[in-house]
């Protein structure tokens, strides 16, 4: 195969075939082991409060249980918090949100397990929860510190500006709908250790988490992931809690143990997009260019912070999307609510960051009359001058103006406008529009030691290769670009490289796969091993045929 | 002669079954008995198509195939019909829908696609031209998170470019003469304290419902499988009306449109499309084609939910139902609701047909107000017949779904109007009539304002369009 021709050709997913004939395996699918068990949640069903009593004794004598447990039988940290603490396994007492995992209970069918959880008797002390953004800012109710970030001075900029508007702004959130429901599978090996197959996006920390659940050494636990049926951020941390419960129950029971959650609970025991509520004021020129911007960022990042932290932080670097403000007072509140944790989503608080800033244009276009798209053009990043974000950084390689003047060409903007005017003048009823938006979105992971790749290459006598990497197939095809990258850098064909799963055996310590970077990252840490690879095969052969080169 | 168990076709193989719990699954069967796991559950309710399989079923000596949601499939309702899985499709070559989604890009995670491979199957078999409006129909009912649909939709368009005969059509005599082979006896199928009675005929139907055991009635089983994939519960005598052919028919007589409780949904829509396109064309967007494949108007009468679709236009529309036990009565459909899913269907009674009038001379017209276009829950619901004498209202029914408890007509605005010219003034009045007529709830679909919102500028909309012609509908 020629070199760098592979990355041309349009090529199918490594899967393909498998999917549409329904042999792929996803954790679901792998074949049973003889004495397989399996476990369902019983969660609290209101949202604050305290657990008054609990008699589980119903649940205990259903039909097929085995094992019931609770936090009493977590031998090490009752925590999946990924960053932060907070995200208790199962809850001691108090109760933050409705869905807040209880116990669980192993029995011999999933069915039997599903009912069993039904008959828990739990008496509550119940407390007004906080439900929503502003009542959570009323109450200074955070999980995380607020941010604030000030560049020059906002407030007189505004006072000086011809034009200032003022609004509030509201974007929901979003449930996860990964079509592949949470799921783990725990067997049981010599020692005490572990097998988990997880559904997640970070085996790794799935592994970590497990170990310190149940107070073994990480060595004890090896967690292999295929692929999965979607993640998009539900399953960055969210699905710790399966895999350490479906690993406690196997504890206790020494049987292999599925975990698998019906999706009504699974959207309600995990986490979504964060909800987004802004205030501003903004002040500026004729032309519709900002001179300065006041303005509250607060998101209802639920009972716990997981990984509120940063989320909102890359809300606060996409507020300029790809405009240029002078001066901001910005400040960011992570707002504690008696709700789902929210967590990863598509975007991890970028899409929320920018939906403000384009509202605040199109409301300044609707106010000087001006056209959004000129407004747009009018506040974007230049080129030499006006290129530093309020985060500090330098906007370079900016190719926003090329992208936008040929966009409104192509797409035929300006004559598709007045068609739509003239349409709407004539229509009482249907109305139209149009509109155009530029995205400046950053990759990797903003907490920079996590953007590391690693993998595993072999390569048997026959030529034929095998790797492993720290990177999830989710469906993005990293994989299929794995292979490409192999196959291009030995030269040899796609049909000769195998990848066979991600196991934390073969590559150890992995960030997770998000932030838009695995491939990046893992296929470096496959060219950095092919390469080693090369060397010692081209020094062997130099020795053993005494090359002395020409 | 009553037998024990039931006989289907799985995949090519005849296949006999009564040892497994009458409450399982299709799905459950296929991924816990069978290891079949190629068939995917992603909701266990209906809504994603994951789960999609394809049944065949003998028609006049000939193959239909239907998707269907195998997630809220008995599997005892598969008796005499071909179960087709997507492990099935490809032989030493992949099948031309399979070949086209490869080729397409059509799937990233994988996980929707063997569901999508066999609702474009169906599609397939039915050599449905792979139009837009005809891909939304087929495909509606079948959700991806990962690739946006473009790619899959691009694969529907050119599926018949990889073959427009396949394997299915090469043993098509031998699955019709494997079919041929099951009686249609009744089967009664008894699990530990379960029990599924499949009547083959009207007459053993009634003879199984004058049991005195608790029992429900399943046909598509589109809204009692719920209760066992979504509650948990257990159910157990299940009398299955599904495959009674007595109960399975849709005929035009004597001013009457008279369909079958049995009767899916799918068979209804081409003959209400003569008569109330307006009816056909909201049954279109009732469930996906997964679901009107096997649902019916009989169970959406059972369940008698106030946002129920069907209930408001056969409300509106004067409906007669044939109730039918030992004996048989027909009442008129406005003394069927009487509260919160309580109907007027006696114990040991269920409803055999249902007639709906032919009103040449009036104009119908519903509106399903919901969140998604497709496959959702109505938020709310309205129908309206009206007669006029030179632009007099000299007839009216207007019924609501989502406005009450039961599905309910708003009689008193329907008073003020009759007599009344047609024009925007007595519109804007009943508007504030059906405000004051109604208290809607405030529910996880919408709230009480927006019910009250809707349901008043919905009579705006009906008037512009029956009266004005304005173009309300891209
Ligand atoms: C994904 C999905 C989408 C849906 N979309 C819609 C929608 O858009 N609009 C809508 O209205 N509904 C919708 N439904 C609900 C349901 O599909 C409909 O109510 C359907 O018409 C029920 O018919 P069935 O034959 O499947 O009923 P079944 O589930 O078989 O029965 C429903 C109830 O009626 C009883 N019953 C059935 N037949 C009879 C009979 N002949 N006599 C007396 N009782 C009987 C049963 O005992 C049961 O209690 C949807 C359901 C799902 C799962
Ligand atoms: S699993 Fe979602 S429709 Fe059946
Ligand atoms: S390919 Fe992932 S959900 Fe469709």
């Amino acid at each position: 195969m020629k070199r760098n021709n592979l990355f041309s050709n349009k090529k199918e997913h490594e899967s393909a075939k498998k999917h549409v004939s329904g042999s792929a395996k996803y954790t679901d699918d792998i074949l049973e082991p003889n004495n397989l068990i399996h476990g369902a949640i019983g969660y609290s069903t209101i949202a604050k409060g305290k657990i008054k009593k609990i008699d589980l004794s119903k649940v205990v004598n259903s039909k097929g249980v085995i094992k019931v447990i609770t936090f009493r039988d977590i031998p090490g940290v009752n925590d999946v918090g990924p960053v932060f603490k907070g995200d208790p396994i199962f809850t001691e007492n108090n109760i933050e949100y409705y869905g807040q995992p209880i116990f669980a209970v192993a029995a011999t069918t999933c069915e039997l397990a599903r009912k069993a959880v039904k008959k828990a008797q739990i008496k509550y002390i119940q407390k007004k929860p906080i439900l929503d953004i502003k009542e959570a800012i009323k109450k200074k109710s955070f999980v995380l510190h607020p941010v604030k970030i000030s560049k020059g001075n906002a407030i007189n900029e505004i006072k000086k500006s011809k034009y200032t508007l003022q609004g509030e702004l509201y974007s929901g959130g979003q449930d996860h709908f990964y079509l592949e429901g949470q799921v783990s599978l725990t067997i049981p090996q010599e020692d005490n250790n572990f097998l988990v197959y997880a559904s997640t996006q970070h085996p790794s920390e799935t592994q970590q988490i497990i170990a310190k659940a149940i107070n073994q050494k990480f060595n004890s636990i090896k967690v292999k992931v295929r692929r999965i049926g979607g993640g998009f951020g539900g399953k960055e941390t969210q699905s710790f809690i399966f895999s350490v419960i479906s690993t406690l129950l196997s504890k206790y029971t020494n049987k292999p143990v599925k975990l698998r959650i019906d999706r009504d609970d699974d959207m309600i025991i995990t986490g979504k997009r964060h909800d987004f509520y802004y205030k501003y004021q903004v002040g500026f020129t004729k032309t519709g260019n900002i001179n300065g911007l006041k303005i509250i960022l607060a998101s209802r990042c639920g009972f716990s912070p997981d990984l509120s932290g940063a989320i909102n932080d890359r809300a606060i670097f996409h507020i300029d999307n790809a405009y240029y403000i002078p001066s901001i007072d910005l400040i960011s509140y992570r707002c504690k609510t008696n709700t789902v944790s929210n967590t990863a989503f598509r975007g991890f608080g970028g899409p929320q960051g920018m939906f403000c800033i384009e509202n605040i244009l199109e409301n300044i276009s609707e106010y000087l009359n001006i056209d959004a798209s000129i407004i747009r053009k009018n506040n974007f990043y230049q080129k030499n001058k006006k290129n530093i974000t309020h985060y500090g950084m330098k906007i370079e390689d900016n190719v926003i103006h090329d992208i936008f003047n040929t966009l409104i060409k192509k797409s035929n903007y300006q004559k598709r406008k007045k068609e739509i005017f003239n349409f709407n003048n004539k229509n009482k009823i249907l109305k139209k529009g149009i509109s155009i938006t530029p995205v400046k979105f950053g990759i990797s992971f903003t907490t920079t030691h996590l953007n590391q790749g690693g993998s595993l290459v072999h390569i048997y006598t026959d030529g034929s290769v095998h790797l492993n990497h720290g990177g999830i197939e989710m469906g993005q095809g990293l994989m299929t670009k794995i292979s490409q990258i192999a196959a291009n850098e030995f030269g040899i064909s796609l049909d000769d490289i195998k990848i066979t799963s991600t196991h934390t055996e073969k590559v150890p310590n992995t960030s997770a796969s998000a932030a838009s970077a695995s491939t990046d990252l893992n296929g470096a840490a496959v060219l950095n091993a092919i390469d080693k690879i090369k060397k010692n095969l081209a020094n062997h052969i130099t020795r053993k045929f005494k090359y002395k080169g020409k | 002669m009553i037998k024990n168990e039931i006989e289907f076709i799985l995949n090519d193989k005849l296949i006999q079954i009564n040892n497994i719990d009458t409450n399982v699954t299709v799905l459950n069967y296929l991924r816990i008995n069978k290891k079949l796991t190629g068939t995917k559950e992603g909701c266990a309710s209906g809504d994603c198509g994951a789960c999609t399989a394809v049944i065949a079923e003998l028609n006049n000596n000939k193959l239909e195939y239907k998707s269907i949601n195998t997630c809220i499939m008995f599997l005892y309702s598969m008796h005499g019909k071909q179960l087709i899985t997507v492990e099935h499709l490809a032989n030493s070559k992949l099948h031309p829908v399979q070949q086209s989604m490869v080729d397409n890009h059509g799937s990233q995670c994988g996980f929707c696609t063997p569901g999508f491979v066999m609702a474009m199957f169906a599609m397939y078999k039915d050599k449905i031209k792979p139009n837009n409006k005809n891909i939304d129909e087929y495909l509606a009912g079948n959700l991806c998170r990962c690739t946006g649909y473009n790619s899959i939709k691009k694969a529907a368009k050119k599926m018949y470019s990889y073959g427009k005969k396949d394997k299915f059509s090469d043993d098509k005599n031998k699955i019709i003469k494997l079919l041929k082979t099951i009686k249609q006896n009744d089967i009664i199928i008894s699990k530990e304290n379960n029990k599924f009675y499949i009547p083959s005929n009207l007459k053993n139907l009634i003879k199984y419902t004058q049991s005195n055991e608790k029992y429900n009635f399943v046909t598509g089983g589109t809204d009692i499988a719920l209760d066992i994939t979504k509650k948990n519960n257990t159910i157990n005598s299940l009398i299955y009306l599904g495959n009674n052919k007595d109960l399975n028919f849709i005929n035009v007589k004597a001013n009457y449109i008279n369909i079958g409780s049995a009767t899916p949904i799918r068979k209804i829509i081409p003959i209400l499309k003569k008569y109330y396109p307006s009816f056909a064309e909201m049954f279109y967007r009732y469930g996906s084609t997964q679901i009107r494949n096997v649902a019916t108007i009989g169970g959406n009468l059972g369940s008698a939910s106030p946002i129920g679709d069907s209930l408001p236009a056969l409300l509106a529309l004067n409906t007669k139902l044939v109730l039918q036990s030992k004996k048989q009565r027909i009442i008129d459909i406005k003394g069927y609701f009487k509260s919160y899913r309580k109907t007027a269907l006696k114990k040991k009674e269920f409803i055999k047909e249902i007639k709906i009038p032919i009103l040449k001379n009036h104009i119908f017209k519903c509106y399903k107000i919901s969140k998604r276009f497709d496959d959702d829950i109505s938020s709310l619901f309205v129908a309206y017949l009206i007669k006029l004498k030179k632009n007099i209202i000299v007839d009216v029914n207007i019924a609501f779904g989502g406005m009450d408890s039961i599905p309910k007509l708003a009689l008193k605005t329907q008073k003020y109007l009759i007599g009344k010219e047609l024009n925007l003034e007595n519109i804007e009045i009943s508007k504030k009539i059906i405000e004051k007529e109604f208290t809607p709830l405030t529910d996880m679909r919408a709230s009480s304002t927006y019910r009250r919102l809707v349901s008043k500028n919905l009579m705006e909309r009906f008037f512009l369009e029956i009266n004005e012609n304005t173009k309300v509908r891209i």
